[in-house]
């Protein structure tokens, strides 16, 4: 199967992560100006994003990273310092390519835009104007060996008039350093003592050894106009698309030889005075001890680029499209159910061989799918950072002087679900800085740190994650909230809410505090779309708030949401799965200890309510659950508290890919999902912490 | 080219001015080559020196081997200019003070 690669949507991609990495060095040089490492990550992402947009032609593109990437040369360069319009213009400059990216033919409005930044980094560096755009000229004539990197040996002799003539060799190896990677020998022992030099004679050589992906052509260009007339051997002595396994490279004496540094019989007769080669090649007089510094100079750098080639073919990465992973998931989810129709049947022929295939088959899915889940899971950072602008940006636009503080950045979650978390973050996100966090004099005033905190922190929690947003701000004002929530008939007048309660109305639809909507937050239409997305992934969302202190947006989200591996029970006619990772223990009902009339069990000391699932999903049909044999009470966790679930049997675990549910479900309280069973009939997800939270109501 | 005689003197040291490059280069191998033969310990002092190229370099070099050859001490002071050179041509600096 072969599918072809659009260079520029692959470019696209690359510029994409390389913006990414440029947006955090300049976030990183704000905070922390004198960081070079940063500067030159900045660099960097911009020289790479040039040199790719003018070979694929991109030529408005290439042309203004050139003048940014210059401006940061500069400040590269110890000629200027970051300053704070530096970064503002840098993070301006990121938009911009990122726009341009997006079209070919830039319209009016991209190309006015991107003259103001030029016209602004030229009145900052006024060298940025007369940038020639050097480098990224060679970069389009230069044609890159696709990756594949050669190490070339450049014996250079220049010729005795070099010095005369005005053919610098400082020059020329300044040229071949902007090919690649350089080790520079340079040999002296021609050089006459000073009583019998003639000093405007060159008696200076040198042996290169240059590693570059550009070809040969590229090194040869370098000696054009002196080739004819000074010695000059290129030869290629390792490459990187070698498929060598031998870290091994030429013994010293057999790279003296074919240096052309000593002949056979030397090297013959060296090897016979059974000393050390290089010992016995210079006391010898056959060559100078700079020539077997330089051959074993030579002789390491191979082998060390060698070691290294070989730990990145161990340990190399490729990138493969999200798409593809995707449908790995589903495949293997889907193997997962078919696994479950096999074993069913297995268990129904009885066939001890048959069973015992299903089993083995089981383990090898479940590597399968473990293996496809770690491929699908990516660390929260991706999602983290992206809001490091954001955070940045808003606290500017409303005056605030806020620090966001990620922690936890390492912990990992399915792709898709990050994905699904963004927009969700925004809204928390938006909602703190604009309500929450005050301005500098307010904080003052309260007296706090004029900065703000934002702290954005993720763990793991069993099967989920744990993401909170908190901020150091005001907190919820919960009388504002009560007189809100009265006004919009959200509670009655004689409704007694506990702190905790009133908080939790700021999802309630529509509800608002703010009187008037600002551009950021405040129209009403955040919290309660937030709180449906976050149980769209069958997760939760709770908020802790103090008055004063700041409120903290707590959420649970499963780890992934692919394949659930989860335990099957029944009531009446009808099969629920309840997730793994909220089961406790399985318990007889007659076995529980109740405390009453009330629908509460002793559960190893401590009362737990629990809910009979027949009355809670209104179910008539099935055995008659009075006479029901047997009928058990599954403990279960959810968010915080415990809670009985009490059903008429359990058969037992079940793992597959989620279905989401059709429309005859929409309003069905306390299901999140299907799944199919080996027998092809549905089996409906518990929403555990939704079904606590509305019997706790 | 004849040996020029050693002077009886024990130490010297001579300040070089201007660019040691290509232009000039006659002068200070001149200049320098009678140094050298002049006493037993000598010192260049290379703060003069606003400029230095690979003759220059070269004539450097070629001094430090001589001396050497004669018995001298040979040694380059305030030198990060002959030393710059020689770092980025990768070749040796003999008399460098390190």
């Amino acid at each position: 199967m072969s599918a072809s690669v659009d260079p520029l949507e692959t470019f696209r991609e690359e510029v994409a992560e390389l913006l990414v990495s440029l947006e955090h060095a300049l976030m990183q040089l704000e905070e922390d100006p004198a960081d070079l490492g940063m500067i030159d990550d900045a660099f960097r992402s911009m020289h790479t994003i040039k040199g790719s947009g003018n070979m694929l032609g991109l030529t408005a593109l290439g042309e203004f990273t050139h003048m940014v990437e210059t401006a940061f040369a500069i400040v590269r360069d110890g000629k200027a310092v970051v300053t704070p319009h530096l970064i503002e213009l840098g993070l301006a400059a990121r938009d911009q390519i990122e726009a341009l990216l997006g079209t070919h033919e830039p319209d009016a409005d991209i190309l006015a835009e991107g003259e103001r930044i030029v016209q602004e980094l030229i009145r900052e560096y006024p060298e940025v104007g007369g940038a020639p755009q050097r480098a990224s000229i060679r970069e389009t004539e230069v044609p890159d060996t696709g990756g594949t990197e050669t190490t070339w040996r450049i014996q250079l002799t220049p010729s005795s008039d070099a010095f005369v003539t005005g053919n610098n060799p400082i020059l020329l190896i300044r040229e071949l350093m902007e090919l690649g990677e350089m080790l520079i020998v340079g040999f002296t022992d021609k050089v006459p003592l000073l009583s019998e030099l003639d000093p405007e004679q060159c008696f200076l050589s040198w042996d290169i050894l240059l590693t570059t992906s550009k070809g040969e052509n590229a090194v040869r260009d370098v000696f054009i106009f002196v080739d004819d007339i000074w010695d000059i051997r290129i030869t290629a002595i390792d490459e990187s698309s070698l498929d060598s396994t031998d870290l091994d490279y030429k013994r010293l004496g057999e790279i003296l030889v074919e240096r052309g540094d000593i002949g056979a019989d030397e090297l013959e007769a060296a090897v016979n005075a059974r000393s050390y080669i290089g010992d016995a090649l210079v006391q010898q007089g056959f060559v100078s001890p700079e020539r077997v510094e330089a051959a074993l100079k030579e002789q390491d750098l191979i082998r060390k680029r060698r070691e290294t080639r070989q730990s990145l073919d161990t340990t190399s990465t490729i990138k493969v499209r999200t798409e593809k992973l995707d449908t790995l998931v589903n495949l293997v989810g889907e193997f997962v159910s078919e696994h479950a129709t096999l074993q069913r049947l297995a268990a129904a022929a009885g066939d001890p061989e048959i069973l015992s295939t299903a089993e083995r088959l089981e383990a090898l899915i479940r590597d399968t799918r473990d293996l496809a889940m770690q491929l699908h899971m990516v660390p929260v950072e991706v999602l983290f950072s992206g809001f490091r602008r954001l955070v940045r940006d808003l606290a500017k636009d409303l005056n605030k002087d806020v620090k966001l503080v990620l922690e936890g950045v390492d912990t990992e979650l399915d792709k898709n679900v990050v994905e699904r978390l963004k927009d969700p973050l925004l809204h928390i996100i938006r909602n703190s800085l604009d309500h929450g966090l005050e301005t500098p004099q307010e904080r003052q005033k309260a007296g706090k740190h004029p900065q703000g905190t934002l702290t954005m922190k993720a763990f793991y929690s069993g099967a989920h994650v744990a993401i909170q947003v908190s901020d150091d701000g005001r907190g919820i004002n919960t009388d504002a909230v009560r007189e809100k929530a009265l006004v919009q008939g959200l509670i009655a007048d004689d409704d007694r809410l506990s702190e905790s309660e009133l908080n939790e109305l700021i999802f309630a639809p529509g509800f608002s505090t703010t009187e008037t909507a600002t551009n950021v937050s405040g129209r009403g239409v955040g919290m309660d779309v937030v709180k449906r997305n976050i149980e769209g992934l069958g997760g939760s969302i709770r908020v802790e708030s103090a008055s004063g202190e700041g409120s903290t947006m707590n959420l649970r989200i499963p780890l992934t949401l692919a394949i659930v591996e989860g335990l099957l029970v029944d009531v009446g006619d009808q099969s629920y799965l309840a997730t793994m990772s909220s089961v406790i223990e399985c318990i007889e009902l007659d076995d529980a200890a109740r405390y009453g009339d009330q629908k509460l069990v002793n559960y190893r000391g401590q009362l737990v309510p629990f809910v009979d699932l027949r009355e809670y999903f209104q179910l008539d049909s099935g055995p008659d659950h009075e006479h029901a044999e047997h009928r058990q009470l599954l403990m279960v966790s959810s968010e915080d508290r415990m809670l009985g679930l009490v059903v008429d049997g359990v058969r037992d675990t079940f793992q597959s890919v989620v279905k989401t549910l059709g429309k005859m479900y929409e309003g069905v309280e306390g299901v999140s999902g299907a799944v199919v069973l080996g027998d092809g009939r549905l089996a409906l997800m518990l929403d555990v912490d939704r079904i606590s939270r509305l019997t706790d109501k | 080219m004849s040996m020029p005689k050693r002077d009886t003197s024990e130490s010297k040291t001579i300040h070089l001015k201007g660019a040691l490059t290509f232009p000039n280069i006659m002068d200070f191998r001149d200049q320098i080559l009678q140094s050298v033969t002049s006493c037993r310990d000598l010192t260049v002092d290379l703060s003069g020196i606003d400029a230095i190229d690979l003759a220059g370099a070269q004539v450097l070099i070629a001094a430090a081997r001589f001396a050497d050859a004669q018995g001298t001490t040979f040694r380059c002071i305030h030198a990060d200019r002959y030393r710059r050179i020689c770092d980025f041509a990768g070749i040796r600096s003999p008399g460098l003070v390190p």
